[in-house]
């Protein structure tokens, strides 16, 4: 088959590859019909995720059609099409019986941090990802779920991470109605989560990034209003004099660990004194009012940041934070797509075949030709 | 309401805003809920993959977890790298530093096994062409 391969940071190629084949009794093999390019492959590319081996394929958001399946798989047959949960999960251990499906405990051999990953380096597993013509998922009786007939791949794609994930990250910030909400980060999980909060009831959202095209499509896609921190001298202060000098009721931390706003932390996250730029997170804090809630969703690697717990402990803050537990928001969020409530397919600006995929990433990378999202399409 | 955050909302459908404001309407609500298997297909009992060679797990666990990947197994001396960060706990920066110290000599040894295999390849090449120019020359 035919599956992109990381060959070094910021090095990436199309090859070709044994084919996938099942290997347990609960394993299905799908042929992908769309894969996207996450914000956090990009952390992959940069060679900022620790356990990255050269010849891995990246991808855990993908859409895919049943090839095949393992004795024991019940709830899948050979050409159904599904969309698949970026969190691989066994679906009765401890954390999986609670909800926790992203922190599963028997799918990631290599790390107590979270679940196995599809495509995210051997911390979360060493599990191929979908950026290739076909990929094995293990457990195919708990994360895949099957797409309706009437609905094309596209309009489901992102339940596999980003939307699960935008929407965690808003109902972590407590939203009982009316509170004020800034999002920091204008990328596609930062789009989900300021329409999450919404959803949720929130009475006024305001969006943060440095990249203009990203702050008009938030202001467009969102209904957001949006402020590119670059062009204002302090945003910590001008945030919260937007909100009567307290700050926002809640804030939520979009960016992860390339995040821009202090050459000092680029320098020591770029440079691996520190796991990532923690800016994002440290604005978050800062910025929210005391007693406040600051919800995480941003990637960031072990083993430390320099994150102001200070201020955190100080102001009475509540910060709530995990890998999205994807699984148990599927449902839920394929009836608002449905409904009409999220244009999940709308935040697509580009499309690619499979051989371009290198080149679709250096434009995401790039933020290059106004590009938002990026999906591929390995069987074009 | 400012009469911006009126304009900024407005787009937006009425059923839209506050359509999930009800605790009951949240799948993530409580986030650790009583337990249950996480979908009703869930296998109750699954079998353990066989342990292959080159694969890594954490110190604190025995064996393997029941499923793994076998995509990449240690090789080289990033492969060895790699075994003692793995025979390391996770929470001894050790551990990590020492994933990423192998991720870069991963790479070089990438690269040099490239340039060996074009280096090789070449020579074949050039002895080939001797070879062929003295046999048409006889």
């Amino acid at each position: 088959m035919r599956a992109l391969s990381y060959l070094g940071p910021n090095k990436l190629k199309v090859v070709k590859k044994p084919d996938p084949c099942i290997e347990h009794e609960n394993d299905a093999i799908l042929k992908v019909t769309r894969a996207a390019i996450c914000g956090s492959d990009l952390h992959l590319l940069h060679g900022l995720v620790p356990d990255t081996r050269v010849g891995c394929t990246f991808g855990h958001e993908f859409t895919g059609t049943v090839e095949g399946v393992g004795p024991s798989v019940k709830n899948l047959r050979r050409g159904d099409r599904v969309v698949v949960p970026f969190n691989i999960s066994c679906g009765t251990c401890f954390y999986c019986s609670r909800g926790l499906s992203a922190n599963c405990e028997n799918t990631n051999p290599n790390s107590d941090l979270a679940s196995g990953v599809y495509g995210y380096s051997h911390t979360t597993g060493g599990y191929e990802g979908g950026q290739a013509e076909y990929v094995r998922v293990p457990f195919a009786d708990v994360g895949p779920m099957k797409i309706p007939d009437d609905m094309e791949e596209e309009e489901v794609l992102f339940l596999s991470d980003i939307l699960p994930t935008g929407y965690q990250g808003a109902e972590m910030g407590e939203i009982k109605g009316g509170e004020t909400v800034v999002v920091f980060g204008c990328g596609p999980v930062g789009l989900f989560a300021m329409k999450s909060a919404w959803l949720l009831g929130a009475g006024r959202v305001l969006a943060v990034d440095h990249v203009d095209y990203r702050l008009d499509f938030a202001r467009r896609y969102a209904g957001v209003e949006a402020v590119n921190f670059k062009k204002v001298p302090d945003i910590v202060a001008w945030l919260k004099d937007q909100f009567e000098g307290r700050g926002p009721d809640v804030v939520i931390e979009a960016v992860g660990m390339e995040a821009e706003g202090s050459k000092f932390h680029r320098m020591l996250g770029l440079g691996f004194v520190q796991a990532g730029v923690p800016v994002a997170i440290n604005w978050a804090i800062q910025t929210v009012r005391k007693g406040g809630n600051v919800s995480i969703i941003g990637v960031y690697g072990p083993p430390w940041n320099l994150v102001d717990i200070g201020t955190a402990m100080n102001k009475g803050l509540t910060l709530r934070m995990n890998q999205c537990n994807v699984r148990r928001y599927m449902t839920h969020l394929l009836k608002h797509i449905r409904e009409g409530r999220i244009d999940a397919k709308g935040i697509i600006t580009h499309r690619f075949p499979l051989e371009s995929a290198p080149k679709a990433y250096r434009m995401f990378s790039d933020k290059k030709d106004g590009c938002v999202k990026c999906v591929l399409m390995p069987a074009a | 309401m400012t009469d911006r955050q009126h304009q900024a909302r407005q787009h937006l459908d009425r059923p839209v805003v506050g359509a999930d404001l009800p605790k009951e309407e949240r799948p993530g609500v409580p986030m650790e809920r009583e337990t249950r298997p996480l979908t009703p297909t869930a296998p109750e009992r699954f079998e353990h993959m066989r342990r292959r060679h080159g694969l890594t797990h954490r110190a604190e666990l025995r064996s393997m977890t029941p499923v793994f990947s076998t995509a990449q197994p240690l090789h080289g001396l990033s492969g060895l790298l790699r075994r003692v960060a793995y025979s390391t706990r996770e929470t001894r920066a050790r551990h990590w530093m020492l994933l990423l110290a192998a991720d870069r000599v991963d790479v070089l040894e990438h690269r040099v096994g490239k340039l060996v295999k074009t280096a090789a390849l070449a020579s074949a090449g050039a002895v080939a062409v001797l070879v062929a120019t003295r046999f048409f020359r006889d």
